[in-house]
């Protein structure tokens, strides 16, 4: 209980002091104690993963990214299994996120984060002409390194895009409910039928 | 098991050094014909079925959600994850860690030394494919000028292949080919049909090529006639060890019968570092072990020695007995112990995308792929000659991908995620796996610098040659013509990295020949001039054909635990 009152109070101030911007609306969008704190995001960025998350993978009839709690398991694989540099870089990517709400949408400090500012964000990156999605594949190739700084805030944001893209859907269709409910779960097949209809099947096989 | 303990005997028959595939051949042949025999690994003991932790868990239930991490690969695998299969959560436990089992490679060359050092060996986590080799396997190093001749003919092993496939269990189809005999084979697996549609083509547009199934060591049919172990359920989970025994390993099958025979003693956490020579007698006389977890040694006493500590440490192991009669090496007159590293070189092939059979699918998770025969350089078909010595045959698999394709496109939201729910696109790939010559530039050496158990690190100087490099051309250019006779899209092909190793067939460090002067060991698997001491893993290979080697080592080995019974009870050894 300590550690989460702690926390609660730091972050506060944290969003501020990752993000660099005075992003109230953040806060204030989670007035209830949140159940969860994550380990390497601040409270802030967390919630800015789950909304991300949700809108890259939305609730239909099957579950949304956000139901399943995809950003504990992201904020957890980023915290072990990232190294310390593709750590910092996530991060710089999330505070690029977040400035951008802001610019685009011309947000004030005291606006309220909306879902359909996180969609349209997405809608934007994910549907960039192909010159504009070619450029920024070949930039988030490019070693760290010879990125310019001029460059460097673009480079942080797609990077960070497609980070959370790709643990978004490894982690959604690895996840224990959509692998054993909705995809077809055969831990055990006991035969195999090379060829068969499909539609013996239905879903694809989740492992 | 027969574990050894402090009430065991300090003398045997035979010993026995490894419990790998070979190892757990020679324990079961020598226990079975009335040898006491002390069977050693180096590695801790792993229990059939109660030791396969990983076997059951999904994904969610694995360290980390099965995702590596990256600062223990670079800490602990920073040469096993070439492979980057074998340092999955899964079953990294079946391998070594580099940080405690160190080995260095010469300036710009490269060894993928691949290890399992538990009892069981690699026999737990290897591919499983199991092809005989043809009578031009034996004769090519004879008929190209290449190496030394084989002393053994394929009518010499023929008896053997089908000795060893009845009992390990393989599921395969006759073909009737020249240059893959057929085998005793339990019934084969299907194709997919977009693997089905492959194999017509192939057929039809060259010249009757063949595409048969992989032949692999899994029960399919009989199964009441292997001991106890079960059928194979299709979980394709293999490397983290079978519960069913679905697959052939030693802990499976071999170990298990020599266990029956009330002969075998097992000794865990033993590396044999030397074996020890009595001048007079010109015989060997028994192992030096040090215990892998007190440090103490000890020396086990025995008539017969068979080597099955995998090529490198049989090899290694060679070089450290050393005496006035072997300054070099035991048996290593000839010196060409260390030399000759030979493996299968491959990460060479081509994959399409395969439209027209979006209503199919299949069931189970075949734990084998097809098999595409050698059809390179046929002594009897001129037309098949290449501007290179040897073949290749490809293994590969053609499935609908998965969730996964999502990854690679820029999709996202409702419409993207649900479609991501259904079979996706027919995938077909094939990899070659080519013959490497031997060469005695490609070898083994020890260093001055020492284990943590005081024993020498291995240095490799091993590096592709010309032949190689010519055929991995070929490789992929057949590999691509197939798929685009086939009608498939996207074809492309590709030549990733590959070092010498990587295919984990490493052989050819103490090979056999005719002749004391240019090898190793006799046609027997003795050592020339050590005739109690057997070497019957990938070190004794004299050519390594194309065909994964296991099944001709397991054959080797069946075949020289006989002649070695029979010469103890001659009493030549």
């Amino acid at each position: 209980m300590k550690r989460r009152e702690a926390l609660r109070t730091i972050s506060i101030g944290a969003g501020i002091a990752v993000s660099g911007v005075t992003f109230s609306a953040l806060v204030s969008s989670c007035q209830n104690e949140p159940d969860w704190l994550p380990d390497f995001l601040s409270l802030e960025e967390s919630q800015v993963v789950d909304l991300l998350l949700e809108s890259m993978l939305p609730k239909t009839e099957t579950p949304g990214a956000s139901e399943l709690g995809l950003v504990r398991i992201i904020d957890n694989a980023v915290n072990k299994l990232y190294k310390a540099k593709d750590q910092t870089d996530f991060k710089g990517g999330l505070n690029e996120i977040l400035k951008r709400f802001k610019s685009e949408n011309d947000l004030s400090e005291t606006d309220t984060l909306k879902k359909e500012h996180i969609d349209k964000m997405t809608a934007k990156y994910f549907n960039l002409p192909e010159i504009e999605r070619k450029r920024l594949g070949d930039l988030i190739y490019t070693d760290r390194e010879e990125v310019s700084d001029n460059d460097m805030p673009e480079y942080l944001f797609a990077k960070a895009m497609n980070n959370l893209r790709d643990l978004g859907i490894g982690s959604y269709f690895e996840h224990e409910t959509i692998q054993t409910e909705f995809l077809n779960y055969d831990p055990i097949p006991t035969r195999w039928d090379g060829c068969i209809p499909v539609s013996n099947v239905g879903n694809t096989w989740s492992i | 098991m027969g574990l050894f303990d402090e009430n065991s005997p300090m003398e045997y028959d035979a010993i026995v050094i490894g419990t790998g595939i070979t190892g757990g051949w020679a324990a079961k042949e020598l226990t079975e014909k009335g040898l006491k025999t002390l069977v050693l690994d180096r590695g801790r003991n792993v229990q059939h079925v109660g030791d396969y932790k990983t076997a059951n868990l999904d994904k969610w239930e694995l360290p980390n959600r099965g995702s590596f991490d990256e600062e223990v690969l670079a800490k602990d695998y920073p040469k096993q994850r070439r492979t980057e299969y074998t340092v999955r959560p899964e079953h990294a436990h079946f391998f070594v860690k580099d940080s405690e089992h160190p080995y260095e490679e010469s300036e710009d060359t490269r060894f993928d030394w691949i290890r399992g050092y538990q009892v069981g060996g690699r026999s737990l986590v290897w591919g499983r494919q199991s092809y005989r080799w043809s009578p031009m396997d034996f004769e090519a190093n004879a008929k190209d000028g290449v190496g030394i001749d084989w002393p053994i003919r394929y009518k010499d092993l023929e008896s053997w292949y089908g000795y060893v496939e009845s009992y390990v269990g393989i599921s395969g189809r006759n073909e009737g080919l020249k240059q893959l005999p057929d085998g005793n084979f339990l019934d084969p697996m299907d194709f997919t049909c977009v693997e089905e549609d492959l194999k017509n083509s192939i057929s039809k547009n060259f010249n009757g090529r063949a595409m048969t199934i992989g032949r692999t060591a899994h029960i399919t049919s009989n199964q009441e006639k292997f001991n106890g172990r079960g059928s194979c359920q299709f979980r394709n989970r293999c490397m983290r060890g079978c519960p069913y025994g679905g697959y052939f390993s030693s802990q499976a099958s071999t170990l298990p019968a020599a266990e029956a025979t009330g002969n075998m003693t097992l000794r865990p956490n033993s590396i044999a570092y030397e074996i020890m020579y009595d001048e007079n007698k010109q015989r060997a006389t028994g192992v030096r072990v040090i215990d892998a977890e007190t440090k103490k040694t000890y020396d086990f006493k025995s008539k017969i020695v068979f080597c099955n500590a995998s090529a490198v440490p049989t090899t290694s192991i060679l070089m450290q007995s050393k005496s006035n009669r072997f300054p070099n090496g035991m048996g290593n007159d000839s010196e060409q112990l260390g030399h000759n590293i030979m493996d299968h070189h491959f990460q060479v092939g081509a994959s399409a995308d395969v439209e027209g059979f979006e209503d199919k699918y299949y069931k189970g998770r075949r734990p084998n792929g097809f098999y595409i025969p050698r059809f390179r350089n046929l002594p009897w078909d001129s037309g098949t000659k290449k501007n290179y010595l040897r073949g290749f045959g490809y293994q590969g698999g053609g499935f609908r991908s998965k969730w996964w394709r999502g990854v690679a496109e820029m999709g996202h939201g409702a419409e993207f995620k649900d479609e991501l729910f259904k079979p996706g696109p027919w995938n077909i790939g094939m990899n070659g796996f080519g013959e490497v010559l031997p060469d005695y530039d490609n070898y083994m050496e020890h260093t001055d610098k020492t284990d943590e158990w005081g024993l020498p690190i291995v240095n490799f100087h091993t590096k592709l040659r010309e032949n190689e490099l010519e055929m991995r051309k070929d490789m992929q250019e057949a590999a691509v013509e197939m798929l685009e006779a086939a009608g498939y899209k996207n074809v492309r092909g590709w030549d990733n990295s590959y070092g010498i190793g990587l295919g984990i067939h490493e052989m050819g460090m103490a090979r056999m020949g005719r002749d004391p002067k240019t090898s190793v060991l006799n046609k027997w698997n003795q050592i020339h001039s050590v005739p109690n001491v057997y070497v019957t893993d990938g070190a004794c290979m004299t050519s390594s054909a194309c065909q994964n080697p296991s099944l001709t080592y397991m054959a080797l080995t069946a075949r020289a635990a006989d002649h070695a019974v029979k010469q103890l009870k001659k009493g030549n050894l």
